[in-house]
Protein backbone atom coordinates (compact mmCIF):
# COMPACT_ATOMS: atom_id res chain seq x y z
CA UNK A 1 0.00 0.00 0.00
CA UNK A 2 1.42 3.26 -0.96
CA UNK A 3 0.93 6.30 1.39
CA UNK A 4 0.24 9.71 -0.17
CA UNK A 5 2.74 12.45 -0.16
CA UNK A 6 0.69 14.26 2.73
CA UNK A 7 1.37 11.24 5.21
CA UNK A 8 4.84 10.65 4.40
CA UNK A 9 5.56 14.37 5.33
CA UNK A 10 3.49 14.18 7.90
CA UNK A 11 5.41 10.81 9.10
CA UNK A 12 9.05 11.82 8.45
CA UNK A 13 8.50 15.47 9.58
CA UNK A 14 5.63 15.18 12.62
CA UNK A 15 4.58 18.28 13.59
CA UNK A 16 4.11 18.77 17.94
CA UNK A 17 5.30 15.50 19.22
CA UNK A 18 5.48 15.81 23.11
CA UNK A 19 3.78 16.29 25.78
CA UNK A 20 2.27 18.88 28.01
CA UNK A 21 1.85 18.79 31.81
CA UNK A 22 -0.79 17.20 32.62
CA UNK A 23 -1.36 18.55 36.14
CA UNK A 24 -2.04 21.71 34.64
CA UNK A 25 -5.76 22.96 35.07
CA UNK A 26 -5.64 24.01 31.64
CA UNK A 27 -4.08 21.42 29.45
CA UNK A 28 -6.73 17.85 28.37
CA UNK A 29 -5.21 14.87 27.72
CA UNK A 30 -6.89 12.48 25.07
CA UNK A 31 -5.89 8.45 25.39
CA UNK A 32 -7.26 6.51 22.66
CA UNK A 33 -6.17 2.97 21.42
CA UNK A 34 -7.20 1.09 18.31
CA UNK A 35 -8.23 -2.37 19.68
CA UNK A 36 -7.57 -3.91 15.27
CA UNK A 37 -4.06 -2.80 15.02
CA UNK A 38 -3.23 -2.12 18.85
CA UNK A 39 -1.99 1.41 18.16
CA UNK A 40 -2.29 3.85 20.82
CA UNK A 41 -2.49 7.90 20.50
CA UNK A 42 -2.37 10.55 23.26
CA UNK A 43 -3.36 14.11 21.96
CA UNK A 44 -2.74 16.90 24.51
CA UNK A 45 -4.54 20.49 23.97
CA UNK A 46 -3.49 23.54 26.06
CA UNK A 47 -6.61 25.68 26.43
CA UNK A 48 -6.33 29.74 27.30
CA UNK A 49 -8.94 31.43 29.52
CA UNK A 50 -10.28 32.51 26.37
CA UNK A 51 -11.36 28.95 25.27
CA UNK A 52 -8.88 29.12 22.49
CA UNK A 53 -6.70 26.34 22.28
CA UNK A 54 -2.95 27.70 22.86
CA UNK A 55 -1.07 24.79 22.26
CA UNK A 56 -1.46 21.00 21.05
CA UNK A 57 0.39 17.81 21.21
CA UNK A 58 0.57 14.16 20.54
CA UNK A 59 2.33 11.00 20.74
CA UNK A 60 1.35 8.19 18.75
CA UNK A 61 2.83 4.19 18.57
CA UNK A 62 1.01 2.89 15.55
CA UNK A 63 1.35 2.84 11.89
CA UNK A 64 2.36 6.09 9.27
CA UNK A 65 -1.57 7.01 8.97
CA UNK A 66 -2.05 7.23 12.58
CA UNK A 67 0.80 9.62 13.34
CA UNK A 68 0.04 11.78 10.11
CA UNK A 69 -3.54 11.84 11.52
CA UNK A 70 -2.68 12.69 14.83
CA UNK A 71 0.44 15.12 13.45
CA UNK A 72 -1.91 16.73 11.18
CA UNK A 73 -5.39 17.71 14.06
CA UNK A 74 -2.58 19.25 16.29
CA UNK A 75 -1.83 21.66 13.61
CA UNK A 76 -5.78 21.86 12.96
CA UNK A 77 -6.44 22.69 16.24
CA UNK A 78 -4.12 25.47 17.48
CA UNK A 79 -5.53 28.88 17.09
CA UNK A 80 -9.41 27.09 17.42
CA UNK A 81 -12.11 27.43 19.74
CA UNK A 82 -12.44 24.06 21.57
CA UNK A 83 -16.28 24.07 20.22
CA UNK A 84 -14.56 24.54 16.19
CA UNK A 85 -12.46 21.96 17.10
CA UNK A 86 -14.39 19.41 18.42
CA UNK A 87 -16.67 20.18 15.04
CA UNK A 88 -13.14 18.27 13.38
CA UNK A 89 -14.46 15.44 11.47
CA UNK A 90 -12.06 12.03 10.48
CA UNK A 91 -13.46 12.73 7.49
CA UNK A 92 -11.84 15.85 7.09
CA UNK A 93 -8.42 14.50 8.32
CA UNK A 94 -8.82 11.52 6.08
CA UNK A 95 -9.94 13.68 3.20
CA UNK A 96 -6.28 16.08 3.76
CA UNK A 97 -4.19 13.08 3.94
CA UNK A 98 -5.73 10.75 0.98
CA UNK A 99 -6.20 7.85 3.91
CA UNK A 100 -7.44 4.71 1.62
CA UNK A 101 -10.52 2.93 3.21
CA UNK A 102 -8.65 0.29 5.61
CA UNK A 103 -6.70 3.48 7.05
CA UNK A 104 -10.06 5.63 7.55
CA UNK A 105 -9.65 3.84 10.84
CA UNK A 106 -6.79 5.87 11.57
CA UNK A 107 -8.76 9.43 11.25
CA UNK A 108 -11.35 8.08 13.33
CA UNK A 109 -9.51 7.27 16.14
CA UNK A 110 -7.43 11.19 15.73
CA UNK A 111 -11.28 12.44 16.09
CA UNK A 112 -11.86 10.57 18.87
CA UNK A 113 -8.64 11.99 20.61
CA UNK A 114 -10.01 15.30 19.93
CA UNK A 115 -12.85 14.27 21.51
CA UNK A 116 -11.57 13.22 24.66
CA UNK A 117 -8.79 15.52 25.41
CA UNK A 118 -11.69 17.89 25.08
CA UNK A 119 -13.59 16.28 27.66
CA UNK A 120 -10.97 15.90 29.70
CA UNK A 121 -10.24 19.42 29.75
CA UNK A 122 -13.73 20.20 30.48
CA UNK A 123 -14.19 17.89 33.12
CA UNK A 124 -10.75 19.41 34.90
CA UNK A 125 -12.74 22.92 34.42
CA UNK A 126 -15.64 21.84 35.93
CA UNK A 127 -13.69 20.52 39.13
CA UNK A 128 -11.47 23.59 39.29
CA UNK B 1 -16.77 -35.76 8.99
CA UNK B 2 -16.41 -35.97 5.61
CA UNK B 3 -15.86 -33.06 3.36
CA UNK B 4 -19.38 -31.76 3.13
CA UNK B 5 -19.54 -31.59 6.70
CA UNK B 6 -16.29 -29.70 6.75
CA UNK B 7 -17.75 -27.61 3.77
CA UNK B 8 -20.96 -26.39 5.94
CA UNK B 9 -19.46 -26.58 9.50
CA UNK B 10 -19.22 -23.13 10.94
CA UNK B 11 -17.03 -24.63 13.80
CA UNK B 12 -13.59 -25.15 13.13
CA UNK B 13 -12.95 -26.99 16.54
CA UNK B 14 -15.42 -29.13 14.90
CA UNK B 15 -13.37 -29.19 11.94
CA UNK B 16 -10.27 -30.22 13.99
CA UNK B 17 -11.82 -32.49 16.69
CA UNK B 18 -11.12 -30.83 19.06
CA UNK B 19 -12.98 -29.70 22.21
CA UNK B 20 -13.97 -25.68 22.17
CA UNK B 21 -11.54 -24.37 24.40
CA UNK B 22 -9.26 -21.42 25.14
CA UNK B 23 -6.34 -24.06 25.55
CA UNK B 24 -6.20 -26.41 22.76
CA UNK B 25 -3.18 -29.46 22.39
CA UNK B 26 -0.58 -28.32 19.66
CA UNK B 27 0.36 -31.61 18.60
CA UNK B 28 -3.30 -32.87 17.95
CA UNK B 29 -4.58 -29.51 16.03
CA UNK B 30 -1.18 -30.08 13.86
CA UNK B 31 -1.56 -33.95 13.40
CA UNK B 32 -5.03 -33.55 11.99
CA UNK B 33 -4.08 -30.67 10.01
CA UNK B 34 -1.93 -32.21 8.38
CA UNK B 35 -4.44 -35.56 8.04
CA UNK B 36 -6.61 -33.32 6.45
CA UNK B 37 -4.63 -31.66 4.02
CA UNK B 38 -3.71 -34.24 2.48
CA UNK B 39 -7.05 -35.38 2.30
CA UNK B 40 -8.69 -32.51 0.32
CA UNK B 41 -5.70 -31.38 -1.46
CA UNK B 42 -6.49 -30.03 -4.99
CA UNK B 43 -4.08 -32.22 -6.55
CA UNK B 44 -5.63 -35.35 -5.16
CA UNK B 45 -8.32 -34.30 -7.41
CA UNK B 46 -6.49 -33.03 -10.29
CA UNK B 47 -8.12 -35.47 -12.82
CA UNK B 48 -11.55 -34.93 -11.12
CA UNK B 49 -14.60 -33.01 -12.49
CA UNK B 50 -14.26 -29.25 -12.32
CA UNK B 51 -16.68 -28.82 -9.66
CA UNK B 52 -14.66 -31.39 -7.62
CA UNK B 53 -10.97 -29.61 -8.25
CA UNK B 54 -13.58 -26.18 -6.68
CA UNK B 55 -14.66 -28.03 -3.71
CA UNK B 56 -10.89 -29.55 -3.20
CA UNK B 57 -10.10 -25.56 -2.89
CA UNK B 58 -12.81 -24.43 -0.88
CA UNK B 59 -12.23 -27.12 1.55
CA UNK B 60 -8.57 -26.43 1.47
CA UNK B 61 -9.03 -22.68 1.97
CA UNK B 62 -11.63 -23.49 4.92
CA UNK B 63 -9.12 -25.92 6.46
CA UNK B 64 -6.28 -23.74 6.15
CA UNK B 65 -8.19 -20.52 7.96
CA UNK B 66 -9.31 -23.07 10.39
CA UNK B 67 -5.69 -23.80 11.24
CA UNK B 68 -4.29 -20.29 11.06
CA UNK B 69 -7.19 -19.04 13.77
CA UNK B 70 -6.73 -21.98 16.12
CA UNK B 71 -3.35 -22.40 16.09
CA UNK B 72 -2.46 -18.20 17.24
CA UNK B 73 -3.76 -18.05 21.08
CA UNK B 74 -4.79 -14.72 20.58
CA UNK B 75 -7.37 -15.74 16.98
CA UNK B 76 -8.49 -18.54 19.36
CA UNK B 77 -9.97 -16.07 21.63
CA UNK B 78 -11.04 -14.06 19.53
CA UNK B 79 -12.95 -16.92 17.21
CA UNK B 80 -14.30 -18.33 20.72
CA UNK B 81 -16.42 -15.51 21.44
CA UNK B 82 -17.32 -14.64 18.01
CA UNK B 83 -18.89 -18.22 18.60
CA UNK B 84 -20.71 -16.86 21.29
CA UNK B 85 -22.32 -14.24 19.45
CA UNK B 86 -19.71 -11.57 19.65
CA UNK B 87 -18.67 -9.41 16.68
CA UNK B 88 -15.12 -7.86 16.77
CA UNK B 89 -15.93 -3.83 16.00
CA UNK B 90 -13.14 -1.32 15.67
CA UNK B 91 -14.48 0.79 18.20
CA UNK B 92 -12.07 2.76 19.56
CA UNK B 93 -10.40 1.83 23.24
CA UNK B 94 -10.80 4.23 25.87
CA UNK B 95 -9.63 3.09 29.08
CA UNK B 96 -7.28 5.87 30.05
CA UNK B 97 -5.41 3.70 32.62
CA UNK B 98 -4.98 0.77 30.32
CA UNK B 99 -3.74 3.03 27.49
CA UNK B 100 -1.26 5.15 29.77
CA UNK B 101 0.41 1.87 30.72
CA UNK B 102 0.38 0.86 26.87
CA UNK B 103 2.41 3.79 26.18
CA UNK B 104 4.37 4.24 29.12
CA UNK B 105 5.70 0.54 27.96
CA UNK B 106 5.99 1.98 24.62
CA UNK B 107 7.91 4.50 25.61
CA UNK B 108 10.02 2.29 28.21
CA UNK B 109 11.03 0.02 24.79
CA UNK B 110 11.52 2.82 22.39
CA UNK B 111 14.39 4.20 25.09
CA UNK B 112 16.13 0.44 24.40
CA UNK B 113 19.24 1.77 22.23
CA UNK B 114 20.35 -1.63 20.23
CA UNK B 115 23.95 -0.19 20.20
CA UNK B 116 23.73 -0.19 23.90
CA UNK B 117 26.16 -3.13 25.51
CA UNK B 118 23.77 -3.97 27.97
CA UNK B 119 20.55 -3.85 25.42
CA UNK B 120 19.95 -7.96 25.39
CA UNK B 121 19.70 -7.66 29.39
CA UNK B 122 17.57 -4.81 28.85
CA UNK B 123 15.47 -6.46 26.50
CA UNK B 124 15.36 -9.69 28.82
CA UNK B 125 13.78 -7.80 31.39
CA UNK B 126 11.10 -5.89 29.08
CA UNK B 127 10.21 -9.29 27.72
CA UNK B 128 9.88 -10.83 31.21
CA UNK B 129 7.95 -7.71 32.51
CA UNK B 130 5.79 -7.92 29.37
CA UNK B 131 5.10 -11.95 29.40
CA UNK B 132 4.13 -11.28 33.06
CA UNK B 133 1.66 -8.86 32.34
CA UNK B 134 0.23 -10.89 29.27
CA UNK B 135 -0.24 -14.15 31.32
CA UNK B 136 -2.24 -11.95 33.52
CA UNK B 137 -4.18 -10.83 30.94
CA UNK B 138 -4.32 -13.83 29.49
CA UNK B 139 -5.95 -15.26 32.83
CA UNK B 140 -8.30 -12.32 32.82
CA UNK B 141 -9.63 -13.62 30.05
CA UNK B 142 -10.04 -17.28 30.72
CA UNK B 143 -11.83 -16.62 34.44
CA UNK B 144 -14.20 -14.34 32.64
CA UNK B 145 -15.13 -16.75 29.97
CA UNK B 146 -15.04 -19.56 32.04
CA UNK B 147 -17.83 -18.17 34.07
CA UNK B 148 -19.71 -17.33 30.88
CA UNK B 149 -19.19 -13.64 30.98
CA UNK B 150 -18.64 -13.11 27.64
CA UNK B 151 -18.78 -9.15 27.32
CA UNK B 152 -15.88 -8.98 30.15
CA UNK B 153 -14.07 -11.36 28.14
CA UNK B 154 -14.36 -9.27 25.00
CA UNK B 155 -12.45 -6.26 26.78
CA UNK B 156 -10.06 -8.57 27.99
CA UNK B 157 -9.08 -9.84 24.44
CA UNK B 158 -9.39 -6.26 23.36
CA UNK B 159 -6.61 -5.54 25.73
CA UNK B 160 -4.86 -8.40 24.93
CA UNK B 161 -4.49 -7.17 21.05
CA UNK B 162 -2.58 -4.20 22.75
CA UNK B 163 0.05 -6.31 24.47
CA UNK B 164 0.20 -8.60 21.29
CA UNK B 165 1.39 -5.50 19.09
CA UNK B 166 4.01 -4.83 21.58
CA UNK B 167 5.04 -8.14 21.68
CA UNK B 168 5.74 -7.37 17.97
CA UNK B 169 7.52 -4.41 18.39
CA UNK B 170 9.78 -6.09 21.27
CA UNK B 171 10.85 -8.72 17.80
CA UNK B 172 10.98 -6.16 15.40
CA UNK B 173 14.01 -4.44 17.73
CA UNK B 174 15.95 -8.38 18.38
CA UNK B 175 15.91 -8.41 14.91
CA UNK B 176 17.88 -5.28 14.67
CA UNK B 177 20.18 -6.93 16.95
Amino acid sequence: MAYSEKVIDHYENPRNVGKLDDTDQNVGTGMVGAPACGDVMRLQIQVGDDGIIQDAKFKTYGCGSAIASSSLVTEWMKGKSIDDAAKIKNSDISEELALPPVKIHCSVLAEDAIAAAIADYKTKQETK
Amino acid sequence: MNSQDILHSKNYFEIFELSESFDIEINELNARFRFLQKAVHPDQHAMGTSKEQLLAQQLSAKINDGYQTLKTPLLRYRYLLTLKGLEFKEHTHKDTGFLMLQMQLREDLSEIDVNDSKVDDKIDAFNEQLNNMINHQTGSFKSAYLTQDYNSAYNEVVKLTFFEKLKQDVERLEDQL
